[in-house]
């Protein structure tokens, strides 16, 4: 019996020093205070009631402002969101923010991106899923999440955030700046280690969209949403009416530049909407919004993709109306994208340059409203910073490069009547 | 399915429940069954191979078994005759499942160079384009398992034990998993009693204590140690451009501690999982890196396969009438000195060069078995002359400084060996050679940044150097007290035993070579 003992006390007295060496390690090793989601779950874990969260992905933490929720709704409300959110990682999410705050209404994000992604795609992207992970507490949904999240290979980067950045004992230096850095009142406070912090999960960024990217053209394809995020979609609508929470899906809106450059974004709309009949949760998509009541300008978005602070308050405050009852669902939406289309003015939008190398050339189109065609006159920057002419006017869209390094590019766009319409510029 | 897995973790715990629920008479079934699937994951073509070579042997062993019973049933001065038929029948018998047995070996390990060398050969002739060759791929553990069948049907042509009349049980024997991979090649005399006795096979936790501690000191060995070794090999041998031979030197006295911890870090975790069951299997290493001279460094690394030379290959021949005859012949035409020379220099190139062949094809394993071929044959010839040479120089053959210098010139001359296969080609070899009068820059290795571009840093080397400490160490104790490394461990105080446990724990989980980052390939010896 006493040599049982003794074995048992070996081994537990092991596990400590495991403990004690794996968090003197993470802490060393492990630099997360630029993390959002530290600051986010930490403040979610704090409150004792949220009335409604609203899960998704950057389109989220960087376009629903709580503030303006809480006073129109009168309630507690709370961005609990993250980059790149998979849907097992809004269930997840989900599940900790009604453990610890007892929520009454979901507000989930359908997000384009994320309704193809499959299980090996999904299981592919670890960093989403441990920058939920890392900061959720310890409990068997946090084991479940992990097991079902990442592949085995991957377990034990998973499980222990130190293994993934053990490297950086590789450097005196990194681990002097991050021991600095977590000394900081800022960090131990869970204080705005991140400029951008509002609270509540809330980043809002000032910058404007350049309009002008390198994104491909999106297309929507028959059986878009995948089988995976069916599951885990059916996952939540189970949790949800299990534990009585309100669920409401949507669409956050994006520039019409990324719009004009989907095709078929009406099916989308139409498979997402079956989804959502199918299990009765209302479905709402925020693209089809009527300019005259969400009257979002290029200027509201940081990028193709989010929206910036003024375009977080815009879209706040009429998405808060719409769901106090104080804008019908008539007045806010049409019915299709395609309807939106056939009503949206004639407008340039900005400018789509992509490179590609193995060609030696780059692809310039303008985006517009309707299509329409435009001259192109090119310009490339010179070792002495002057621009030199690549291709003068023309409709010619395929440039050939000059180098196979990079290079700095102007695009002067003409409509058919020649006249100027604008000019960008470029590294590519 | 790789030992250095969580599905390998996993399988092992299960098939050690599923093991002690079964009735002690039974055990062995669990064991057959735990074995086949292991290979199935692997590859069922694999499991087809073992499957069908262990017929081969087991039938060829009844067959000898039973002519060996009526000879010995008959009367030696009555029936000579009948017994010389029977012996010769014997002869032929066991010959034809040598051929069948080792030709499937042979073909499997050389009929790719023989396409090589037939398709140089067509170039050399005006040939153009890729000749369609059958290219085939060596099965998993087949030169272990066709080691361990033909020194089973030898043991029962030389009458050492009766043969095993149940196949089902053969075939155990030949497919138990934790051997297969990389050995060590069993004899079957030492395995039998252990899957079969009752006895052996009950559970006791202080030996599943052991065994774990032990497979965490192979997994310390294999992913602390080697693979990041093989991460600096590996990239000086991928770049020669550029690199100079200082830096080459060092990867090739690095690799001689990375095949060690490779190959006995494999070891360690194949017998503390077949210790789990009860089942120990040979050691294959006694701490080589202790060795003084390279014979005796030889008689401490992979020890099943040189036992098996020794036993098979090297004493049969040695002992044969026909080999004394012709030493004698040697003797009295050239003299004494010579007669010795060709009985100690024969055997030992045979050995070595057959040796380097079994562990690949081309020149640079040949020329690794002439190597150490030559090096047997010099500590041999020149053993008296050495003794001499130290008493004249007043060297204390005892003491602790002159047996560093031997240890530490063994492990050069084991690395010589290294040297010839690591970069792959003899070509490769020679333009190290080459590269030491041209471009050697010592400083090289000491400047830090250099390391990046062998996809390592100086701090890995650190770790390498504490990895390999660690392992010296633990030879070191097991070397001077005498006892297994684990039992060392666990007569220490409680403070000390749970250092070690999350010391080790800690090394491999954090700070092991494995997972995402990382893509090497498995164990170094599963390729032989």
């Amino acid at each position: 019996m006493k040599k049982l003992l003794t074995g048992l006390g070996v081994i537990a007295f092991a596990i400590v020093l495991v403990m004690l060496a794996v968090s003197g390690l993470d802490y060393v090793l492990s630099d997360d205070v630029k993390a959002y989601t530290r600051l986010i779950m930490h403040d979610m874990y704090k409150e004792d009631k949220i009335d409604s969260i609203f899960l998704g992905t950057s389109h989220i933490y960087r376009g629903i402002n709580p503030e303006i929720t809480d006073e129109v709704w009168d309630e507690n409300t709370f961005d609990v969101s993250s980059a790149l959110q998979d849907i097992d990682g809004s269930l997840a999410m989900l599940k900790e923010a009604h453990k610890s705050a007892d929520i009454d209404r979901c507000f989930f994000e359908i997000s384009w991106r994320k309704v193809k992604t499959d299980k090996e795609e999904r299981m592919k992207e670890t960093t989403t899923t441990y920058i939920i992970s890392d900061y959720m507490k310890p409990s068997r949904d946090k084991v479940s999440y992990l097991l079902d999240a990442v592949e085995s290979k991957d377990y034990v980067n998973a499980f222990f955030r130190v293994r993934r950045n053990w490297k950086n004992i590789y450097s005196k230096e990194t681990m002097k700046d991050i021991i600095a850095r977590k000394r900081t009142d800022e960090y131990r406070n869970y204080g705005k280690t991140i400029e951008s912090y509002a609270g509540k999960g809330f980043f809002p960024l000032e910058g404007k969209f350049s309009r002008v990217s390198g994104t491909g053209v999106r297309t929507i394809t028959e059986n878009y949403m995948s089988d995976d995020y069916r599951m885990y979609f059916e996952k939540i609508v189970d949790y949800c009416r299990e534990n009585e929470i309100e669920l409401i899906c949507f669409v956050s809106p994006t520039p019409e530049y990324t719009m004009v450059r989907t095709k078929n974004y009406d099916s989308f709309v139409t498979q997402v909407k079956e989804v959502c009949d199918g299990y009765e949760v209302p479905f709402y998509d925020f693209n089809l919004a009527n300019p005259s009541v969400l009257d979002l300008k290029d200027d509201d978005f940081m990028d193709y993709n989010h929206l910036n602070s003024s375009g977080a308050d815009k879209f706040t405050q009429v998405f808060a109306e719409f769901f106090a009852g104080n804008i019908t669902e008539e007045e806010l939406f049409y019915s299709s994208y395609s309807e939106k289309q056939e009503h949206l003015p004639k407008r340039f939008l900005g400018l789509n340059i992509k490179r590609y190398s193995d060609e030696g050339i780059c692809k310039v189109k303008a985006v517009s409203t309707k299509d329409e065609s435009y001259l192109y006159e090119v310009f490339y920057q010179n070792a002495d910073g002057e621009y030199e002419l690549l291709q003068e006017k023309s409709k010619n869209r395929e440039i050939k490069m000059p180098g196979s390094g990079k290079v700095q590019l102007k695009v002067v766009i003409y409509n058919d009547e020649n006249q100027k319409i604008d000019e960008f510029e470029k590294k590519i | 399915m790789d030992f250095c897995t969580l599905s390998f973790v996993l399988f092992l715990v299960c098939l050690a429940m599923i093991y002690y629920i079964v009735r002690p008479a039974k055990r062995w079934v669990v064991l057959l069954a735990g074995s086949l699937i292991f290979f199935a994951v692997c590859g069922w073509e694999y499991l087809i191979y073992a499957v069908v070579l262990s017929l081969i042997c087991f039938f060829g062993a009844i067959f000898l078994d039973r002519l060996g019973a009526r000879q010995s049933s008959l009367d030696k001065t009555k029936d000579r005759e009948e017994i010389q038929k029977l012996a010769s029948k014997r002869r032929k018998i066991l010959i034809l499942t040598i051929v069948i047995v080792v030709g499937n070996l042979v073909f499997h390990k050389y009929w790719n160079m023989v396409g090589e060398l037939f398709n140089a050969v067509r170039l050399y002739l005006g040939g153009t384009g890729e000749a369609g060759w059958w290219q085939v791929a060596l099965p998993l553990g087949l030169s272990y398992y066709t080691f361990s069948g033909l020194g089973y049907l030898l043991d029962v042509y030389w009458k050492r034990y009766p043969c095993q009349k149940n196949y089902i049980r053969f075939l155990l024997y030949i497919v138990y998993f934790p051997h297969i991979i990389q050995g060590p090649i069993e004899r079957y005399s030492l395995l039998e009693g252990q899957f079969f006795e009752e006895q052996r096979v009950r559970f006791d936790w202080e030996r599943t204590k052991q065994a774990i501690l032990l497979m965490g000191f192979g997994y310390f060995k294999k992913l602390f140690v080697a693979d990041r070794i093989a991460i600096l090999v590996n990239g000086v041998v991928a770049n020669p451009q550029g690199t100079p031979a200082s830096m080459q030197i060092l990867a090739v006295l690095f690799s001689g501690a990375w095949i060690y911890a490779d190959f006995s870090g494999y070891m360690d975790i194949a017998r503390g999982a077949s210790m789990i069951f009860g089942i120990e299997i040979n050691r294959n290493f006694n701490h080589p890196m202790m060795a003084r001279s390279v014979s005796e460094w030889w008689r401490r690394w992979h020890m099943s396969l040189s036992s098996w030379w020794r036993d098979y290959i090297y004493m049969p021949m040695a002992t044969s009438l026909k080999f004394i005859t012709k030493c004698a012949n040697v003797k009295k035409k050239f003299g004494k000195s010579a007669g010795k020379l060709f009985k100690d220099a024969v055997p030992i190139f045979l050995i070595w060069i057959t040796t380097g062949l079994w562990h690949g094809t081309g020149m640079t394993y040949f020329a690794w078995g002439v190597y150490f071929s030559i090096l047997f044959t010099c500590s041999s010839v020149f053993s008296t002359w050495n003794r001499k040479m130290a008493e004249r120089l007043h060297i204390n053959p005892e003491s602790k400084m002159f047996h560093l210098f031997q240890r530490v010139r063994t492990y050069l001359l084991f690395c010589g060996g290294r040297f010839l296969t690591v970069f792959g080609s003899l070509a490769g070899s020679a333009a190290v050679v080459r590269n030491v009068f041209v471009n050697f820059d010592a400083g090289f290795v000491f400047q830090g940044s250099n390391y990046t571009k062998y996809g390592t840093c100086v701090a890995e080397v650190w770790f390498m150097l504490a990895g390999i400490a660690v392992m010296l160490l633990a030879d070191f104790i097991e070397e001077k007290k005498g006892v297994a490394i684990c039992q060392w461990v666990f007569e220490r105080r409680w403070f000390v035993r749970s250092v070690i446990y999350a010391a080790l724990v800690v090394a491999i989980a954090l700070f092991g070579i494995y997972g995402v980052d990382y893509s090497l390939d498995g164990f170094a010896y599963q390729n032989f």
